[in-house]
């Protein structure tokens, strides 16, 4: 976190909570930087002229001034014009927002979806790109211009796209994946969804129909069954959970992945013996994109297979039983993807091939998830 | 027009989140034991003093000055990792005048839930 580009400047903080001031005077000073606090807004434009800060982390609702008032102030001073202040709060209104991003902000940042250590990370990027300490004019790259302030990361379900799938959340990801303990899983879990929420929120906010809202809705059904039910999380489910992840991410970055969206229906063919199961798997799929069609018995599939297309082949399958076998032999089988509903480790997933396997008993959210991953992987 | 929630959404809306996340607090105090013992110490003081403002300007009809201080409140409540509390609060903040009572005396049951959530671990955490 730390960075020599960052240390010894000079951090203002001003929030009137004594509790945040504790929080971050700490975390701030721990990544090297000297920290100044100020609980009010008039005491902060007071002290800007005596602490000349390099940077300043601003709170909006406060008592005497407000945060809104104090970066006026600071805009509108030529010697303070150029500093960078990042504003951090729990004000998301749209009006106090635009009212906000008016007077020009380097960074918006809404505490709650948002970490310290997230902030301290945004602290330090901002210093090594601003200017010098004024003790060292010369040195470094020029200040940046006022009008050269980034637009405020958008809160979720925003207009603008919010910063990248990070590696702040590539990590709370991980730790999803390596937690041991039911508690340490929800912890992990409730971390990531707080650390990602503007990203899956602006993809949530796309238009209706695209499968940035399909899988945001697959993530949330996926979040919902895990942190509800922290003993379902079975390999299976937290598989179908990173596909959904690594989708979402793809939607960031300097080349986003386009977010198409789905026009007609997927048509599933449903192959599964057991009337219960066959019925249970129907229900899943029978919402959003996708149409079912069931048959019970493995010819009669491979007749239909034949004669139709399908956008995907669920398939229930009992190790050495040859159902899947017989299905991908035939040549529109094998173009098809298919999910393997089993028991069975024998079956191995391979998104590359197209193929996917559900652990029986199988979690709706985890069958709906894969299905949607792979009928869009398949470019149907 | 606005859909507000109904009373019984809300309530459920909070009850769905956890009481504490103690990675949160943790992370806060950038993983090390005293000084998040230390927050927890600073987070019962200040709160404790912000319920009894609030009380007290809910007693006088100030629901303005109620909203402004749940404001506050929440943000800490959210940096120690109890989102549960954190959710009460932003009820309080967008309650019409007419509801802020009920939503803060709910916000004061699961502060007093929150609070024995921090005690358990203080006291877990001064004894190891």
């Amino acid at each position: 976190m730390s960075s020599s580009l960052a240390k010894n400047r000079c951090v203002l903080l001003v929030d009137d909570d004594p509790f945040i001031i504790a929080v971050y005077v700490t975390k701030l000073k721990r990544a090297g930087l000297d920290v100044e606090s100020v609980m009010d807004g008039a005491e902060a434009v007071r002290r800007l002229d005596a602490v000349k800060p390099d940077l300043v982390i601003l709170d909006l609702n406060m008592p005497k001034l407000n945060g809104i008032e104090v970066l006026k102030h600071i805009r509108n001073s030529p010697a303070l014009a150029a500093l960078p202040v990042l504003v951090l709060t729990n004000v998301c209104s749209d009006s106090v927002m635009r009212e906000t991003w008016d007077a020009r902000p380097t960074r918006y940042l809404i505490k709650r979806e948002t970490t310290p250590n997230a902030v301290v990370e945004e602290v330090v990027t901002l210093l090594k790109s601003a200017a010098p300490p004024a003790a060292a004019p010369e040195e470094g790259p020029p200040p940046a211009a006022p009008d050269a302030v980034a637009p405020p990361a958008a809160p979720a379900g925003g207009g603008g796209a919010p910063a990248g799938w990070d590696s702040l959340i590539a990590a709370r990801l991980r730790e999803v994946l390596a937690a041991r303990t039911a508690d340490s899983f929800r912890d992990a879990l409730y971390r990531f969804r707080e650390t990602a929420a503007p990203q899956i929120g602006h993809c949530r906010a796309q238009p209706e129909g695209s499968f940035a809202v399909l899988f945001a809705e697959a993530w949330d059904s996926l979040f919902e069954e895990l942190y509800g039910h922290p003993e379902s999380a079975t390999p299976s489910l937290l598989r179908a959970f990173e596909m959904c992840c690594e989708r979402l991410r793809t939607m960031f970055g300097p080349e986003p992945a386009a977010s198409a969206r789905f026009f007609g229906v997927a048509v599933v063919l449903i192959v599964a013996p057991e009337d219960v199961l066959r019925e249970s798997l129907s229900r899943i799929l029978g919402r959003g994109i996708f149409r079912p069609i069931r048959v019970g018995d493995v010819g009669a599939a491979l007749h239909l297979i034949r004669e139709n297309s399908f956008q995907l082949i669920v398939v229930e399958t009992q190790e050495r039983d040859e159902a899947l076998d017989r299905i991908q032999a035939l040549p529109s089988g094998a173009r098809c993807p298919v999910i393997a509903v089993t028991d069975s480790e024998l079956y191995r997933p391979s998104q590359k091939t197209g193929f996917e396997r559900v652990m029986k008993p199988v979690n709706p959210a985890d069958l709906y998830a894969k299905s949607l991953l792979l009928v869009e992987q398949a470019g149907i | 027009m606005t859909n507000m929630p109904t009373e019984a959404q809300t309530k459920e809306t909070i009850l769905a989140e956890p009481v504490f996340v103690e990675g949160i607090l943790m992370e806060a105090a950038s993983g090390n034991r005293p000084d998040a013992l230390e927050l927890v110490s600073l987070f019962r003081e200040v709160t404790d003093a912000a319920f009894q403002e609030q009380k007290i300007a809910l007693d006088r009809g100030d629901f303005g000055a109620v909203r402004r201080l749940a404001h506050r409140s929440a943000g800490s409540a959210a940096a120690c990792g109890l989102p549960r509390l954190t959710m009460a609060l932003r009820a309080v903040e967008t309650a019409p005048d007419a509801s802020v009572a009920q939503a803060w005396h709910m916000a004061e049951r699961m502060y007093g839930e929150a609070r024995a959530a921090l005690d358990r671990f203080y006291n877990t955490e001064s004894e190891s």
